[in-house]
C-alpha cells in the first residue's frame, strides 16, 4: 500500500483559493485525518488526491507515480462519499460489483468478493435490495463495502459517519477505524467533527483557509497546539482563552480581570514579549477548582453548573469573560457562589496575539 | 352543513367534473368508433343514434384492400415515428448531459439559443426545410420525414431530459469516476437509466409529435402512396372520394391502436423505473 504526497498543491475555483500551497505526506497504511471548519480545504484536497478535481498547480504522487495526469478512473483509489452516493437504480450486490465490472473482473469472482465483503459488513441478507429499501447506518455500510471489494490503493473517506445518528456514528467510527487496521490501506479520512477527527486519527491534521495549520499525532495536537486555532478547535468544551500581558518587573501575565503569577519555565518566552499582548489558553481540565481563598488563586463566580457525572462542567465568570471548568464531582458549588481557580502551571499556552502562534508549544510540555 | 356533509358534496362534484371533462374529451373518439363501424351512406341517415345500430366492417375491409392499404401508411408512420424517437432521445440525451453537467460558458444560455428554434411557427420554416430535403434528395423518402421530425423534436426533449439530469447528485458521477468508469460508461450505466423517466415523457412527445405531423409529411411525401404517414394517407380518401366518414374513421381508429399500445406498455416499464430508481437523496 504506497504512501500518498501531496506537493505545493495550490487549488483556486475563480477568486477563491481552496488550497494555498500545501505540501503534507500521507503515511503507507496510516489513517489520516483531515480537520477544520467547512471551507478549510479539506474536502478539496481529498478530490484533488482522488483526482475530482485538478490541482492548478502542484503535484499528487501516489507510490512512486505522479498521477496529475491520471483520471480519476485510472487511480485506484476508492471513495465514501457523505451522502453515500449509492447507484439507486442498481440493487446493492450490483452497487458493490460495480468498481469490479468497471474494472474487467471476472463474473465468478466479482460474486465472490461482493459476497465475501458483504458478509464481513453484515449486510449479506441485503444484497437484493434497492438503496432507498435501506436505513442510513444499512446504506452507510454499503458504501464502505463498494470501497473496500477493490482492494484498492487509497480509501478516501469525506465525512462518512455525518449523516448518521449520534449513537451509530460513535459505533461505525470505532468500526472504520478497525476495518482500516485489518486492511492496512493508506486512508484519508475529512470530517468537521474534532472529537472524531481525536478518535480515528493515528494522524491528525488541521486546516483552515487553505493552509495546512498542524500536523502530528492526536496527543500531540491537544497537548502542544501551535495556534490559537487548532488549542481552540481540538478538544471539547474548548480550551479557555484570555488576553493579557507580561508584566516582567512583578512576574504577572496581566489580564483585564485578574492577574496570574507567571510559572517560572514560561517566563523565557514571555520576557521577549514583554508587553506585547498575548494570549492565555489552558483547558478545562487544567483548572483546579476550591471553594476557599487560595493564595495566587484567580477568582472567579459560578454562572453555571452542569453536572456530567463523572465531572461537572462549570461555567465560571472572571470580570467580562468566561471560564470552562471541568471539576471533580465532590466540589459542590451554587449558582453565583465564589470559587477560586489555580491554573496547572506544566498546562499553560501562551499565544502571540499578533501572530496567534503559540510561545510554549516547544516548551518540554508532556 | 356538517364537516361530513361538506368532504361528501366536494367529492360528489369533482367526480361530476371529471367524468364532464372526460366525455368531452373521448365523445368525439366514441363516435369516430362507432362511424367506423357503419356502411359507407349510413354515417349521415337520421335519426342520430348515440350506440351501435348498424355493425359492419366493411369500412376496415376497403381501406385495409388493395385500393388503399392503410397498414402501408401505419408502417411508415411507425416507421418514421420510431426513428423519429430513437434519434431525437439519443441527440437530445447527449445535448442535454452537456449542457447540465459539464462545465463550460454559455451553457444555460446555449440551452436558451436551442428553444430559440423552436420557437419559430411551423409554417415558417417548411418551405426551408423542403429546400434542403430536396437539395439532400430525400424528398419522397421516408429519410427525409425522419431528419426534420428529429429537429423539430430536439428542443422539447433537451429542455427536459436536462431538468432531469439538473437533479441528479453530483457525487454520483464522481463515485462512479473514482469506481473507475470513464465518462461515456458514467453516462451510459448511471445517468441515462436515472433519466428514464424524462427519457419516457421526451420520447412520447416525440412519438406523438412526429406520428400526428401533418405539413412536414404532407409535402416531404410529394402524394406517393407507398411513403405516405397515416395522416396524409386519411386525408386523400376525403379528397379522392369526397370525405368518407366511415373509412376516415376506420383509418383513425386503426392509427391509433399502436400508439396506445405503446403508451400502456412503455409506462407501465418505466414507472417501474420511476419507484425503484428514485430514490431520496
Amino acid at each position: 500500500m504506497p504512501r500518498i504526497l501531496a506537493q505545493d498543491i495550490t487549488k483556486q475555483f475563480r477568486s477563491v483559493v481552496a488550497l494555498d500551497h500545501v505540501s503534507m505526506e500521507f503515511e503507507h497504511g496510516k489513517l489520516t485525518v483531515l480537520v477544520g471548519p467547512s471551507g478549510c480545504g479539506k474536502t478539496t484536497l481529498l478530490r484533488t488526491v482522488a483526482g475530482l478535481e485538478d490541482p492548478t498547480s502542484g503535484d499528487i504522487y501516489i507510490g512512486e507515480r505522479r498521477v496529475n495526469d491520471v483520471p480519476p478512473w485510472h487511480r485506484n483509489t476508492a471513495m465514501v462519499f457523505q451522502n453515500y452516493a449509492l447507484y439507486p437504480h442498481m440493487s446493492v450486490f450490483d452497487n458493490m460489483a460495480y468498481p469490479l465490472k468497471a474494472r474487467g473482473t471476472p463474473r465468478k469472482e466479482i460474486r465472490e468478493r461482493v459476497e465475501g465483503t458483504a458478509r464481513s459488513l453484515g449486510i449479506a441478507e441485503l444484497l437484493r435490495r434497492k438503496p432507498r429499501e435501506l436505513s442510513g447506518g444499512q446504506m452507510q455500510r454499503v458504501a464502505v463495502g463498494r470501497a473496500i471489494v477493490r482492494k484498492p490503493d487509497v480509501f478516501l473517506m469525506d465525512e462518512p459517519l455525518s449523516n448518521l445518528d449520534a449513537k451509530l456514528r460513535v459505533e461505525m467510527r470505532a468500526e472504520l477505524k478497525r476495518l482500516q487496521k485489518n486492511l492496512g490501506v493508506t486512508t484519508i479520512y475529512v470530517t468537521h467533527d474534532q472529537a472524531e477527527a481525536m478518535t480515528m486519527a493515528d494522524k491528525l491534521i488541521v486546516m483552515r483557509n487553505g493552509h495546512i495549520l498542524q500536523a502530528g499525532t492526536p496527543e500531540e495536537l491537544y497537548l502542544r497546539p501551535n495556534s490559537v486555532f487548532v488549542a481552540g478547535f481540538i478538544g471539547s468544551p474548548s480550551m479557555n482563552f484570555s488576553g493579557c500581558r507580561y508584566d516582567p518587573d512583578r512576574g504577572l501575565l496581566v489580564a483585564p480581570a485578574f492577574s496570574y503569577r507567571i510559572p517560572e519555565q514560561l517566563k523565557a518566552v514571555a520576557s521577549h514579549s514583554a508587553g506585547a499582548p498575548l494570549v492565555l489558553g489552558v483547558r478545562p481540565e487544567d483548572v483546579g477548582v476550591s471553594t476557599e481563598p487560595q493564595p495566587d488563586a484567580i477568582g472567579a463566580t459560578v454562572y453555571m453548573s452542569e453536572p456530567l457525572g463523572r465531572e461537572n462542567l462549570l461555567t465560571l465568570e472572571i470580570g467580562d469573560s468566561t471560564f470552562k471548568v471541568l471539576a471533580p464531582p465532590e466540589i459542590l458549588v451554587t449558582l453565583d457562589q465564589r470559587v477560586w481557580l489555580t491554573l496547572n502551571e506544566r498546562r499553560v499556552h501562551l499565544f502571540d496575539d499578533a501572530t496567534e502562534k503559540s510561545l510554549t508549544n516547544t516548551n518540554g510540555l508532556p | 352543513m356538517t364537516r361530513r356533509q361538506r368532504d361528501l358534496w366536494h367529492k360528489i362534484l369533482s367526480v361530476l367534473v371529471t367524468i364532464l371533462l372526460a366525455a368531452f374529451g373521448l365523445f368525439p373518439l366514441y363516435w369516430i368508433l362507432l362511424t367506423s363501424f357503419k356502411t359507407p351512406g349510413t354515417e349521415f341517415r337520421p335519426p342520430v343514434t348515440y350506440w351501435p345500430v348498424v355493425f359492419s366492417l366493411e369500412a376496415y375491409k376497403t381501406i385495409l384492400g388493395p385500393d388503399f392499404q392503410v397498414q402501408r401508411a401505419i408502417l411508415n408512420s411507425l416507421i418514421v415515428s420510431s426513428c423519429t424517437t430513437v434519434g431525437t432521445l439519443c441527440l437530445a440525451s447527449l445535448a442535454a448531459y452537456t449542457i447540465a453537467r459539464l462545465k463550460f460558458r454559455y451553457k444555460w444560455s446555449s440551452l436558451l439559443f436551442i428553444q430559440i428554434a423552436s420557437m419559430l411557427p411551423p409554417i415558417i420554416v417548411i418551405a426551408p426545410t423542403f429546400l434542403i430535403i430536396r437539395w439532400m434528395g430525400l424528398l419522397g423518402k421516408l429519410p427525409g420525414l425522419i431528419i426534420p421530425n428529429i429537429v423539430y423534436n430536439i428542443p422539447m426533449s433537451t429542455w427536459l431530459v436536462a431538468s432531469y439530469f439538473a437533479g441528479l447528485p453530483f457525487e454520483l458521477e464522481d463515485a462512479a469516476k473514482v469506481d473507475g468508469s470513464p465518462p461515456l460508461k458514467i453516462f451510459w450505466q448511471i445517468m441515462l437509466p436515472l433519466t428514464a423517466p424524462g427519457l419516457f415523457s421526451a420520447g412520447v412527445i416525440a412519438f406523438l409529435g412526429s406520428w400526428g405531423e401533418f405539413m412536414l409529411a404532407f409535402t416531404i411525401t410529394m402524394g406517393l402512396p407507398q411513403v405516405q404517414t397515416v395522416p396524409v394517407a386519411i386525408l386523400s380518401y376525403s379528397v379522392a372520394f369526397m370525405q368518407q366518414w366511415t373509412w376516415i374513421s376506420a383509418g383513425i381508429v386503426l392509427s391509433l391502436i399502436p400508439v396506445i399500445a405503446l403508451v400502456v406498455i412503455f409506462q407501465k416499464w418505466v414507472v417501474r423505473g420511476l419507484t425503484l430508481g428514485s430514490a431520496k437523496y
